[in-house]
């Protein structure tokens, strides 16, 4: 079953002979547990892709259904809520709140949505990302792999179908950034969560299920790697 | 592009949505000094006129001149107009009549009475030996006309006068004044007549110059030089005053309030605009770090952060100034038109003021200069790591973690933008409490005035009859027969006896002065009540009133024994018609019980809207010569007028310091807002709602206000009692109350400008694609 489809997704900014395509008729489809690279050079489109699947942008015309549900038919309320439960975002300057503790960022969705957080799922997180000891700091007191272990664990807090990762190791040194991609990796197949990851590195594109290309706003499907 | 610094222009046109916050505060700070000041100026010129045409337009005046000396002065060519006057019988304390009244005679020539002070109303000056002007109110006083014969009788016998012209040199002191006339003849005349009398003459000469400024330079020359003493030389305060020839307190005060307002509405105009740069400086830290990059010096970023700042000034100035000046137009024509008076119904409405306008420019440009010069400082110590790294941008309030009692997210983290910097948080605090607790004491101020402007007082006459040196001259029935009149209000009553000796149960009063209330006006008084009640005062009772002030050792429950009677103080007024030193107030039942005497001293008349002259004539002819008529009710105009003048400018400058605590709110939460743009971005993009957001914001914004309604109500309160028992109570008796509705007024404000100061904030953020918030800075 598929969890993700995109269905001629366009986007052009401007208008008349300024007008800039930034995605041209994309189509494609993700099934559920599936962990998929997007790469592409800069500017080609990757971000605003990304930006529509994550329903942070609305697109010129084409369609994006998670889990059967049409995200751009929402309203802003119900849509707010529906990316607040089902998509986790992970960005490449992590975008913590920085007078949050670490565990104060990383239930902030939950809060968010009034409800109590799984203290069980919290400690278990924790301990996966390895944060355990550096619960109540604050971001400024982390380094930049702590800081984006810390935006993982916010990501997969609300346990969301899908998470969406702009560059998530763009800032980071060679050896965090393995120790990142190993956390998403594993988060994939414990939780069989949907992980759609830009990056501009070719090593971490080969180590995703699938790779997706897209240049001057053109989507091409380079099929997967670890196979 | 001539030079790095032709972006500036290029700049602002990109900016121009990001740079109308600046602009606005510019103007805003241009246009109330330009208002307070064209205003002040207006004021300050009309003030001018009424001076010349109450005190005339003379420099200054000499007793005791020798003729040759005066001849001397006539020939100075900065003398412009000389005149002569001399008089008697100022005080009416003898024997000089025209008709039933009490004569003053003046002996003047033209160029004093008509030139120097524009005295002659009606007709003309005496042509004629023989001939007179008479003040105005003779008219009545006498029943006269021009043309009309007069008598004056001196105790050397009576002297024909034809009435040829109605006016005085002094409307001050006639105004309403029936009891004495005031008769000006000629020189000749007036010297024949003293000549009669066997009485010496002391004519005063009284010299215009070409300017106030050569007056002074004149005055001096002529005691240093002229052997003229510095005693017989009399200036005229209101005309070199005006001029700055004189230390006028009236006049510089107003100069010393206008300079006052100027560095307060400039210092709050640098808190405005710097706050406003600080935000646009922050909002561009990329592109400072950019410049620095591509080989910007430091000094060269600073430069360029002021002449950008200063390049604001070419469109806001005008604009400040154009709005200044219209809205002084405004605040004139409601003066003139909707206050009236004496002192506001001449003001011009319509006029340009050169110190509004210089004032206008100078703290639109001074202001932004010195504004810029912090942000201009924070822009240059930008890294140029800025331009290549977009994350390190992280508030400064981040120093401490923030702990979560409360289930709502939102409202907690609102709560702690609010309290995370200390320094923020004391001057939103300090701005919202400084407003407050001016609100609170100028509150006080305006009780204050009230009480001092007899006008306010509900007993305040319109015409007062006072027998002569307060003598019990009026009988009762007077006052029966004068609210009969037709375009009579009410009419009252009130005797008067002073030094009645007495023995007290306070050792410091061996004697009283008793005054009566007839019933008419004890039921006016209710309102003036301090202590205890009217009940027990009225008709032949043992209770009594007095004055709670500082100056009056009678207490509440003292009691005094006069002859037999024993009197107990049960009840204290905030003010009385009498001297309140020493004073006991009576039924008029119980004044005639103690003291056996009936008439009354003084008989106060309130006039309705249909009062005209007959009233006037018919309340006259009630009146014997004894009988001092004196017309206040132009006095209580004008005293109302001032009243609100003074009501309207507390009023406006609550209103501008209100404006600035306003608007300094919302330079806050938007400066805040902007800088956490990035931050709202993220927590929209895992999940929080627009609701949620808004309640954030509003959560900040209440915090603020919380805070500052603590600290204003916490320091105001206290405070402005204390002035109240200090200045009012003190005075006038009334004691302090919570001021209710005052309180109500400043929650109201404060919650109002919590809410507007978030409403554009939230809706620009929530407005703005979730993309773009992130990538806002």
């Amino acid at each position: 079953m598929n969890l993700l489809e995109v269905q001629s997704l366009s986007k052009t900014y401007g208008q008349g002979e300024t007008a800039v395509h930034a995605l041209k008729d994309v189509s494609f489809s993700v099934p559920k547990g599936e962990y998929v690279a997007v790469v592409g050079e800069s500017g080609s489109g990757k971000s605003t892709l990304l930006n529509m699947v994550g329903a942070l942008d609305t697109p010129t015309s084409g369609k994006v259904l998670i889990d059967g549900k049409e995200t751009f038919s929402m309203k802003e309320k119900q849509l707010t809520v529906f990316r607040r439960r089902n998509i986790g975002f992970i960005f490449q300057s992590f975008n913590l709140i920085p007078e949050l503790t670490v565990e104060q960022n990383i239930i902030f969705p939950v809060l968010l949505d009034y409800r109590k957080p799984d203290k069980r799922y919290l400690e278990e997180l924790l301990t996966v990302l390895n944060l355990k000891e550096r619960r109540r700091h604050l971001p400024s007191q982390l380094s930049g792999g702590q800081q984006q272990r810390v935006a993982i664990g916010r990501a997969l807090i609300t346990r969301p179908a899908l998470i969406l990762a702009d560059e998530p190791t763009g800032n980071l040194d060679s050896q965090n950034t393995a120790e990142v991609i190993r956390l998403l990796k594993t988060a994939s197949k414990q939780y069989e969560q949907t992980i759609i990851m830009i990056t501009h590195s070719q090593s971490i594109a080969q180590t995703a299920d699938r790779v997706l290309q897209v240049s001057d706003g053109v989507l091409t499907d380079l099929g997967g790697c670890r196979e | 592009m001539r030079s790095y610094l032709s972006l500036i222009p290029i700049s602002a046109r990109v900016r121009r949505q990001q740079n109308r916050m600046t602009l606005l505060c510019i103007v805003i700070s241009v246009f109330l000094v330009t208002a307070i000041f064209s205003v002040a100026e207006t004021f300050t010129r009309t003030e001018e006129q009424i001076m010349r045409d109450k005190h005339g337009s003379w420099h200054i005046q000499i007793t005791d001149l020798s003729p040759d000396l005066a001849d001397g002065i006539s020939r100075r060519p900065d003398v412009t107009v000389m005149g002569w006057w001399d008089r008697i019988n100022f005080d009416a304390s003898q024997p000089y009549y025209i008709g039933e009244r009490r004569a003053a005679l003046y002996g003047t020539d033209e160029a004093y009475l008509v030139q120097l002070m524009n005295g002659v109303e009606e007709g003309n000056f005496p042509q004629r030996d023989d001939e007179v002007v008479l003040n105005s109110e003779a008219k009545i006083a006498l029943d006269v006309g021009i043309g009309d014969r007069v008598t004056v009788r001196t105790p050397a016998g009576d002297a024909e006068f034809t009435v040829s012209g109605f006016g005085t040199d002094d409307s001050d002191y006639y105004k309403g004044q029936t009891f004495m006339v005031a008769v000006y003849m000629t020189r000749n005349a007036f010297h024949t007549l003293m000549a009669q009398n066997g009485l010496s003459e002391s004519p005063v000469c009284t010299i215009q110059f070409q300017s106030a400024e050569k007056a002074s330079k004149a005055r001096a020359e002529l005691q240093e030089s002229g052997g003229v003493p510095k005693e017989t030389i009399l200036e005229n305060k209101a005309v070199m005053g005006i001029a700055g020839q004189s230390d006028n307190e009236a006049i510089s005060g107003i100069y010393v309030i206008a300079i006052f307002l100027f560095l307060l509405v400039m210092a709050a105009g640098v808190l405005m605009i710097s706050g406003s740069l600080n935000s646009s400086i922050a909002q561009r830290t990329q592109f400072f770090g950019m410049m620095r990059c591509i080989g910007a010096s430091r000094r060269q970023v600073m430069r360029f952060v002021r002449l950008e700042a200063l390049s604001w000034c070419k469109t806001a100035v005008p604009c400040g100034l154009a709005a200044g000046t219209l809205v002084s137009w405004g605040i004139c024509a409601y003066l003139r038109f909707g206050i009236g008076g004496e002192e506001f119904s001449v003001m011009p409405v319509i006029s340009f003021s050169p110190l509004g306008i210089l004032g206008g420019v100078l703290v639109g440009v001074v202001t932004v200069y010195l504004s810029a010069q912090a942000p201009a400082k924070k822009a240059a110590r930008v890294s140029p790591v800025m331009a290549v790294s977009g994350n390190a941008e992280l508030p400064e309030s981040c120093g401490h973690a923030m702990t979560l009692r409360s289930r709502k997210i939102e409202s907690a983290l609102g709560i702690h933008h609010a309290t995370g910097s200390r320094k923020n948080w004391f001057l939103m605090t300090a701005s919202y409490a400084l407003s407050i607790i001016l609100f609170l004491c100028f509150s006080v101020g305006l009780s204050f005035a009230r009480g001092l402007l007899p006008s306010q007082r509900a007993y305040q006459p319109d015409i007062a009859l006072n027998g002569y040196a307060n003598a019990l001259v009026i009988e009762q029935d007077i006052a029966d027969k004068i609210r009969g009149i037709s375009g009579v209000e009410y009419a009252y009553g009130s005797s008067y006896l002073r030094d009645i000796p007495v023995t007290s149960s306070n050792p410091e009063i061996d004697h009283i002065h008793l005054e009566s209330y007839d019933d008419a006006l004890l039921e006016l008084v209710k309102e003036s009540v301090a202590q205890g009640n009217l009940s027990g005062i009225f008709g032949d009772s043992n209770e009594v009133i007095t004055i709670l002030n500082k100056d009056n050792p009678l207490k509440m429950g003292d009691t005094i024994q006069i002859g037999e009677e024993e009197l107990q103080i049960t009840c204290t007024l905030s003010s009385s018609i009498f001297p309140s030193k020493c004073l006991i107030i009576c039924s008029q039942e119980t004044f005639t019980r103690l003291t056996g005497e009936q008439n009354y001293t003084m008989i106060g008349i309130r006039l309705n809207p249909q009062a005209d002259d007959s009233t006037l004539k018919e309340i006259n002819k009630l009146v014997e010569s004894d009988v001092i008529f004196g017309d206040q009710r132009e006095s209580n105009r004008s005293d109302n007028s001032t009243f609100m003048a003074v009501q309207v400018a507390v009023y406006g400058f609550l209103a501008i310091i209100g404006m600035i605590t306003l608007f300094y709110t919302m330079n806050s939460i938007s400066i805040s807002t902007v800088s956490r743009a990035k931050q709202y971005g993220a927590m929209r993009a895992v999940g929080i709602s627009n609701r949620q957001l808004s309640r954030m914001i509003s959560a900040e914004a209440l915090t603020y206000a919380a805070s500052g309604l603590i600290a204003g109500c916490g320091i105001g309160i206290p405070l402005s009692r204390f002035l109240y028992l200090r200045i009012v109570t003190r005075y006038f008796g009334t004691l302090w109350q919570l001021p209710i509705i005052t309180l109500c007024i400043i929650i109201v404000f404060v919650f109002s400008c919590s809410v507007i100061s978030v409403y554009a904030p939230t809706k620009r953020i929530c407005g703005m694609a979730v993309v773009d918030t992130i990538n806002e800075l």
